[in-house]
């Protein structure tokens, strides 16, 4: 039978187009051309696509949605593979990666209880990862403290104290993170915020210990270094001065370098202003600061603190030029020309010339609004007018005030920003005896941020608004009660209730 | 009677004519295609291309045991265990697939090279191309293709790598001068040894009188060899591009991306490789026809005999 002169080579090409075709297909279609991979495989897959998608985060304006799926993605990674830990090897490195960097982004979110959570959960499996292990429990023992849980964080200060840096494991803690060594520090200022001074004594006692073991240690000149800064930092905690002074000075003779010496400068003359009240040599240390180390970081700060001094002194004109030299010279320094502004503020102020004052404080806010000063100069400026009784002037004032809280609370800023212009919102109602809005807004803060511990406490004072200014002892018990039933168990629930029976017994 | 001119005069001719270089070229592109219409000529690459494919699916199939040592051999620093870790395996593809693919190329592609040659060479002349027939007159050829091979990947590649290491030494505009510099001496040098394996495969030259031929065949045509060299470079031109930014993109998209990138320059590489091998054996053919004064060389002539019968 006779065949086509293409025939054959058409039926060749055909088939080998096919072959091309396929093989393509194959590789191109998702998992079609390989056979499934291994666990840790498929788990680094995911964990890579959760990085991705919170590398797409953009913070403080987060999208909530986008946030909501990376954390899904980080969980599931989580849910799916923790089972498979014990017998597949490095995936259990895995989960505790997604369930560090996981708990790292509740955090950025501001989300400090699930962070907090997640931390813990972190510690609870990171038996193999000393280093996760050690990181978790640190950062839930800060977020505890950031949000206003002291007794959390000192519970798991404690812990990790207990856990990494008693005896010999001190070095090998502070060689992971130096940070680390800070500990007993932050235990110690934790009990002085509770007024408990034996305690207080007791860590500070256990700090200076920590850090004369590194120092006599053979650890880096780095870390041995840092554990110097720690002890003056202790000393200056517990407020012993001499001791201060003589390891600052012990320091210099160590750290000749430049990167050194405007800090220790620095600390010396804290010491000579904090401990001895030795305004003259401060000054003098100061000013040794700004001329002989002009370009360091510590130049701006002295010559704030020189003004202070020289403010307090009520030399005014010397404070005013040692701040406006901060504006001048030193107008890319961030937080000290906000301070160098307000300070001027205060010091026209002082000085009775309210117009200069007044421009000062608005520049505070218009330039530099989410600083705790810009958060502040609208309340000093209606202050003023508290003073002077100038009934208009202060309505606008506040209404000013109000304006500036209500744009900080948006969400163009980020949580922790929001959170502080609420809080100078209900001053703001406060303040102008507002009592019945005061206390709708501080009810609602808790529901609109679940995460920040602290507005929990909002129905304490509320029910006192209540009580106390609106003559609604009722409404007030309302609150207590609803107050005691949403956090069952807790010290608030157990004022709450306390509150709750007094009010009702007085009725 | 017909008026036959010095080829010598032709070729000058048509070197200082941009218009008339771009013309032949176009009908080299245009012949070539057209020789399409029996796809065997096409074959030798499309299996080129499957092996090539074949070659993907095994690097992505096979990441762990053995065959990781072996996709690990060709770049130093990196362990086989990196292999089975994502997305290295994946960043990877590119650096590990393109050595592997250079040495097979110097090696193994001239037998695909002189078996379209000898294909288009058997579809111009208007004769029936048989594959086995190519494949075995490539095999027979092998050690002159071999050599030519070689020869003309180590003068491609160090052309390049001059250009490429001096630009490396240079910031701003002049590092893409420099850059430029080395991709154009690359087509240059190609464009050289193009007519190369013609002379192998159809006159049966060894491998240095195959080159020193073809060389002098290229510089009396130059700018329409160039052209056929580097018009179909053009078509690869987004896909090297794209492997310059490969793993930022793969890093930020989806590491997926290295797999379609590397799909997508090898089908483009496809695309050019034929037309550059098939203009230039019916530029080497064409030439071998005596034609009247002041015509283009007459390159649909074997097709049209082809047809006619």
């Amino acid at each position: 039978m006779k065949t086509s002169a293409a025939g054959n080579p058409l039926r060749t090409i055909l088939i080998t187009a096919a072959a091309a075709a396929l093989t393509a297909t194959m590789i191109i279609c998702p998992g079609c051309g390989s056979k499934e991979k291994s666990p840790t495989y498929e788990a680094e897959k995911d964990l890579f696509e959760a990085r991705r998608q919170a590398s797409e985060l953009t913070f403080p304006t987060l999208n909530r949605e986008f946030l909501d799926r990376t954390l899904a993605a980080y969980r599931k990674i989580i849910e799916d593979y923790t089972g498979d830990t014990g017998s597949i090897e490095g995936l259990d490195l895995i989960v505790v990666t997604a369930q560090m960097e996981l708990a790292e982004l509740e955090f950025r979110a501001s989300m400090f209880d699930d962070a907090r959570k997640d931390f813990l959960h972190a510690y609870q499996i990171a038996g193999n990862v000393p280093a996760a292990r050690a990181n978790a429990l640190w950062s839930a023992a800060f977020i505890s403290r950031e949000s206003g849980d002291t007794a959390e964080a000192f519970k798991l200060f404690t812990k990790f104290h207990e856990e990494y840096l008693s005896g010999e494991k001190i070095i090998a803690t502070a060689r992971l993170n130096r940070r680390y060594l800070l500990t007993p520090i932050r235990i110690a200022e934790i009990c002085r915020e509770t007024a408990d001074d034996g305690c207080a004594a007791k860590w500070l006692g256990e700090a200076e210990m920590t850090y004369r073991h590194v120092i006599r240690s053979n650890a880096s000149e780095e870390l041995r270094k840092e554990a110097r800064y720690n002890l003056v930092s202790t000393y200056l905690l517990g407020e012993e001065w001499t001791k201060a002074k003589n390891t600052i000075r012990e320091m210099r003779k160590i750290y000749g370098d430049q990167a050194d010496i405007p800090s220790l400068l620095y600390l010396e003359a804290r010491v000579e202003l904090d401990g001895f009240g030795n305004h003259e040599s401060a000054i003098s240390v100061f000013d040794r600061i700004v001329k002989e180390h002009p370009r360091s970081m510590e130049a701006p700060t002295a010559l704030l603190m020189k003004g202070n001094i020289l403010l307090y002194e009520e030399k005014y004109d010397d404070a005013a030029a040692a701040y406006k030299r901060v504006l001048e010279e030193y107008s890319d320094a961030g937080l000290e020309t906000v301070e160098a502004t307000w300070q001027l503020a205060i010091l026209e102020e002082l000085r009775e010339n309210w117009i200069e004052a007044s421009l000062h404080y608005k520049s505070v806010y218009t330039n530099f609004p989410t600083t705790i000063q810009g958060m502040e100069a609208p309340l000093r400026i209606a202050a003023h007018y508290i003073g002077t009784g100038e009934t208009e002037a202060l309505e606008t004032a506040y209404e000013r005030a109000e304006e500036h809280y209500e744009r900080l609370s948006s969400l163009q800023y980020s949580e922790t920003i929001r959170i502080v212009a609420e809080q100078y919102h209900v001053r703001t109602l406060v303040e102008q005896e507002r009592w019945e809005e005061a206390a709708a807004r501080l009810l609602a803060l808790p529901g609109k941020y679940p995460q920040y511990h602290s507005f929990k406490e909002n129905c304490l004072m509320a029910a006192s608004i209540y009580e106390n200014k609106l003559g609604d002892p009722e409404r007030a018990a309302e609150i207590l009660q609803s107050c005691a039933e949403n956090y069952p168990g807790t010290p608030l629930a157990a004022e709450a209730r306390k509150q709750f029976e007094r009010i009702s017994g007085s009725r | 009677m017909s008026k036959v001119i010095i080829k010598g005069s032709a070729d000058s001719a048509e070197r200082r004519s941009l218009a008339r270089s771009l013309s032949s070229a176009f009908q080299a592109f245009q012949a070539s295609l057209t020789l399409l219409i029996d796809p065997r000529v096409a074959v030798p690459y499309l299996i080129c291309f499957v092996c090539q494919m074949l070659l993907l699916a095994a690097y992505l199939a096979g990441n762990s045991g053995p065959l990781a040592h072996l996709w690990a051999l060709p770049i130093g620093g990196v362990t086989p265990e990196t292999l089975g870790h994502y997305p290295a395996h994946l960043l990877l593809l590119q650096p590990i697939l393109g050595r592997i693919e250079m040495v097979l190329e110097v090696f193994l592609k001239s037998i695909f090279h002189g078996a379209t040659v000898y294909l288009v060479a058997g579809a111009m002349r208007g004769g029936k191309p048989s594959l086995p027939r190519a494949f075995s007159n490539a095999g027979r050829r092998y050690p002159h293709l071999l050599g030519v091979s070689i020869i003309s990947s180590a003068a491609v590649y160090a052309a390049v790598l001059v250009g490429v290491w001096l630009s490396s030494n240079m910031e701003g505009p002049a590092r893409y001068v420099f850059l430029g510099g080395g991709i154009t001496a690359g087509l240059i040098v190609q464009s050289l040894f193009v007519y190369a394996i013609p002379y192998v495969m159809i006159d049966g030259s060894s491998a240095p009188a195959a080159i020193a031929s073809g060389m002098s065949l290229s510089l009396r045509t130059f700018t329409k060899t160039m052209l056929i060299v580097a018009l179909p470079f053009m078509l690869t031109v987004p896909t090297i591009l794209l492997d310059f930014k490969a793993e930022m993109i793969a890093l930020r998209l989806s590491p997926d991306f290295m797999i379609y990138n590397h799909v997508a320059s090898r089908v483009m590489e496809l695309v050019s490789i034929y037309l550059i091998t098939a203009s230039a054996t019916v530029i080497f053919l064409a030439r071998k026809v005596a034609r009247p004064a002041g015509a283009n060389l007459d390159i649909g002539e074997g097709y049209r005999r082809k047809e006619r019968r």
